[in-house]
């Protein structure tokens, strides 16, 4: 019994020393961590010389870190700051933001999407950069619905500063048009217009062999189906929430009509149904592959036809692809959504001055041209962006797009939940509609019925 | 049909069948790896070339996201956490098996309950208990490699002692009696006999405890942030908003399997037999 006492306590003393061992190696394993601090503790507060920015950006080009670091080595260079670029992932860039700006232990800057920007403001973890702005422009030196993006609703402050900007646009097939004996001049112009081209490229079966559809929209599976579903809601007079945001209206009479005209396309056989299977990224793969006439996607497929190494494409497709900017509908110009990301200064920060100099910097109208061409997006600001429109008529385009079509969504911390839950809707009303082919305004009303009831018990909740 | 004759197409029905369930379990990991050797056009458009397999994917992955990181972080924390799981699992499953001593039942019930909690419960209190500590104290785990190293081998030991409790209670009592008859003390007969003897039990358990820690995603997302990520998340940045490359994401797939494989086949003669042995002998 005393031997199996001993062996008892030897077990016991065996886990407490493996405990205490693997404490002291902690400490050794994030010494890095602490010289961090400590430098910047014992350096004078205007002495920004080798101090550590670490930025949060996630994976927006083919090799994201790489090339952020290579944009800010000037930087590096002019002021002795050093900036740590560390990627995160979309995935899990959410939860990433969110529990390091709640707990204080994250990086300095953060890239977040603009639509997030409220959420992450709410959280009371973010430096309001209001005073600053100025150095850069401040609204001025942006688009109105770009500048939006860093404010958030009923507070005064500015909580991020716009990095680049991207919008959504008709891509098309030259030859499939001239195929189908269509001007593009007018192929686009309305959503009239819109539909009777595509009953016209419904016709041309094939290009070169190659069987080819008239359109094709992800479904449920685009983490981005909001986005693309809103132009069309926007162009029919409808709005995803009341003026005072206190009240969802995706349920509007002028909502049912615009997301109709989504639903009449897939019921009409325009729109393939088969890609309302795939997510964003395979449709616009589809049409880089030849598989589609029509589609609407961001600047970045622009970009990627220049890349002799993006094998996506198919060689027709690469020599005919063109831009068109969003048909209007009956009351309006025709809306876009324009979104892209913001920089974020954390308040846990210790190294709030080097942060808002690296913020400067990439803020500068020449870095933001060089980054955005980079990534294929536009920058965020005018003056880079008007440049950026003339380069040709696909530019021309999207610049139209982002200055006058684009809209974003309400700066509401709770706006994320509210697009969560009109994305789980619109998914389905697209997936009845491959089932049933045309859907009455009563069956899409009862979907955005339900979208509707659970935005406003969300934006109850966070409200009370 | 003669008896003999039935019993031929019996066996051979059989063994079709085996061999139709083996191509099917088999067959997301040939795609995967046919999937590896493709171009991203190649993916993105369904036309597999086969017969002109390329590792352009497999070059371009350690580019595009530092997969060299999430592979060491994976393989140091994974190794460590299993090792000190089988450590611990040892002691204690020994002294459920051999040693009796007051509330063992209670001890028994206990570890086995642990695993009936939902181990997302306990993922915010271990947040902010990581986070107090890094605040408060000078003992860093968020983030670290030791943090996470400790999380696996809290979550996965309750489980590899009531495994070890099995393999000492499969192991005749009377060899570490003869041993102390022959004059070696209680933990000698343990280290000399006991643990030789269990082996087959160890391995298991090392490489179960691996295998888990290997694929765990929930909490190495919440309480890392860049330094300690593992392959569970480091696999997620393939896959962006504006683009997603498939080709370099299957090749990640297949060289983040390789040492799972590795592990399994160097160990697969003991864990096949430690697991059986755990599971009739108790």
């Amino acid at each position: 019994m005393r031997k199996s006492r001993t062996t008892a306590l030897m077990a016991v003393a065996l886990a407490v020393l493996s405990f205490f061992v693997a404490a002291c190696g902690s400490s050794s394993d994030d010494a890095g961590n602490n010289d961090t601090k400590s430098n910047s503790n014992a350096a004078p507060a205007k002495d920004l010389k080798g101090q550590t920015v670490r930025l949060w950006i996630m994976n927006n080009g083919p090799k994201p870190v790489a090339d952020t670091q290579n944009i800010v080595a000037p930087f590096e260079q002019k002021t002795g700051i050093k900036v740590k670029v560390e990627l995160v992932g979309w995935d899990v860039q959410l939860d990433r933001i969110r529990n390091a700006a709640v707990s204080g232990e994250g990086p300095d800057v953060t890239q977040a999407g603009t639509t997030q920007v409220p959420f992450f403001a709410a959280l009371g973890g973010f430096e309001n950069v209001q005073d600053k702005v100025s150095q850069i422009g401040g609204a001025s030196a942006y688009a109105p619905g770009i500048w939006k993006t860093s404010q958030v609703e009923g507070q005064d402050g500015t909580w991020g500063v716009p990095w680049f900007t991207e919008a959504r646009t008709i891509y098309y097939r030259k030859d499939a048009l001239q195929a189908a004996g269509v001007d593009p001049k007018t192929a686009f112009s309305s959503q009239e217009a819109l539909k009777a081209t595509l009953e016209k490229l419904k016709a041309v079966k094939d290009i070169g062999g190659k069987p080819i559809a008239p359109f094709g929209g992800p479904g449920k599976k685009a983490y981005d189906l909001v986005h693309n579903l809103m132009p069309w809601v926007w162009d029919s007079g409808g709005a995803e929430l009341s003026s005072d945001n206190k009240k969802s209206t995706i349920n509007s009479p002028q909502a049912v009509q615009g997301v109709k005209f989504a639903t009449d396309l897939v019921g009409a056989g325009l729109w393939d149904k088969s890609m309302l299977e795939r997510d964003g990224q395979q449709v616009e793969d589809q049409f880089k592959g030849g598989r589609l006439a029509v589609f609407i996607g961001g600047p970045w497929v622009l970009q990627s036809a220049k890349r002799a190494d993006d094998d996506t494409w198919s060689a027709a497709a690469r020599k005919n692809v063109g831009v068109a900017p969003m048909p209007g509908g009956a009351n309006s110009k025709g809306f876009t959504f324009i979104g892209g990301s913001n920089l974020m200064v954390f308040k846990s920060s210790q190294h709030k001055d080097a942060a808002w100099a690296l913020i400067k910097y990439l803020s500068d109208d020449k870095v933001q041209a060089q980054y955005a061409n980079l990534m294929g997006m536009f920058p965020a600001r005018l003056k880079p962006q008007e440049a950026e429109g003339t380069v040709d008529a696909d530019h021309e385009a999207f610049y139209a797009a982002i200055k006058d079509q684009g809209r974003s969504y309400a700066p509401i911390a709770q706006w994320a939940q509210v697009e969560n839950a009109y994305k789980n809707q619109f998914g389905q009303i697209l997936d009845e509609a491959a089932g049933k082919g045309q859907l009455s305004d009563q069956d899409i009303q009862s979907g955005l019925d339900k979208a509707a009831k659970e935005a406003d018990g969300l934006l109850a909740q966070s409200a009370g | 049909m003669t008896p003999r004759r039935k019993k031929h197409l019996t066996n051979w029905g059989l063994n079709a069948l085996t061999y139709a369930v083996l191509i099917v379990m088999l067959s997301p990991i040939l795609w995967l790896i046919a999937s590896s050797l493709q171009t991203r056009g190649q993916l993105a458009s369904g036309d597999y070339d086969l017969l002109h397999p390329t590792v352009s994917a497999f070059k371009q992955m350690w580019e595009s996201v530092d997969f060299g990181k999430y592979l060491t972080n994976s393989l140091i924390i994974c190794t460590a956490a299993a090792l000190l799981a089988t450590a611990f699992a040892a002691s204690a499953g020994y002294a459920l098996a051999r040693l009796p001593f007051r509330g063992q039942k209670a001890f028994g019930v206990g570890v086995v309950g642990t695993q009936l909690v939902p181990g997302s419960m306990f993922l915010l209190p271990v947040f902010l208990g990581f986070i107090w500590l890094k605040q408060n104290t000078p003992i860093h785990l968020f983030d670290t490699h030791i943090g996470m190293i400790l999380i696996y081998t809290a979550f996965f030991t309750p489980v590899a002692i009531w495994f070890m409790r099995y393999f000492f209670l499969a192991i005749p009592p009377e060899l570490e009696e003869a041993a102390m008859v022959d004059g070696c003390t209680r933990f000698g007969a343990f280290w000399r006999i006991v643990l030789p003897s269990a082996a087959p039990g160890l391995v298991a358990t090392f490489v179960y405890a691996f295998l888990l820690a290997w694929d765990e995603l929930l909490f190495v997302t919440a309480l890392t942030a860049n330094r300690a990520e593992t392959i569970p998340v480091g696999i997620h940045n393939f896959i962006g908003n504006y683009s997603e490359e498939y080709a370099q994401l299957m090749a990640a797939g297949v060289v983040s399997t390789i040492p799972v494989m590795l592990a399994f086949f160097a160990t697969q003669r003991w864990l096949v037999q430690g697991l059986t042995a755990g599971a009739v002998k108790g």
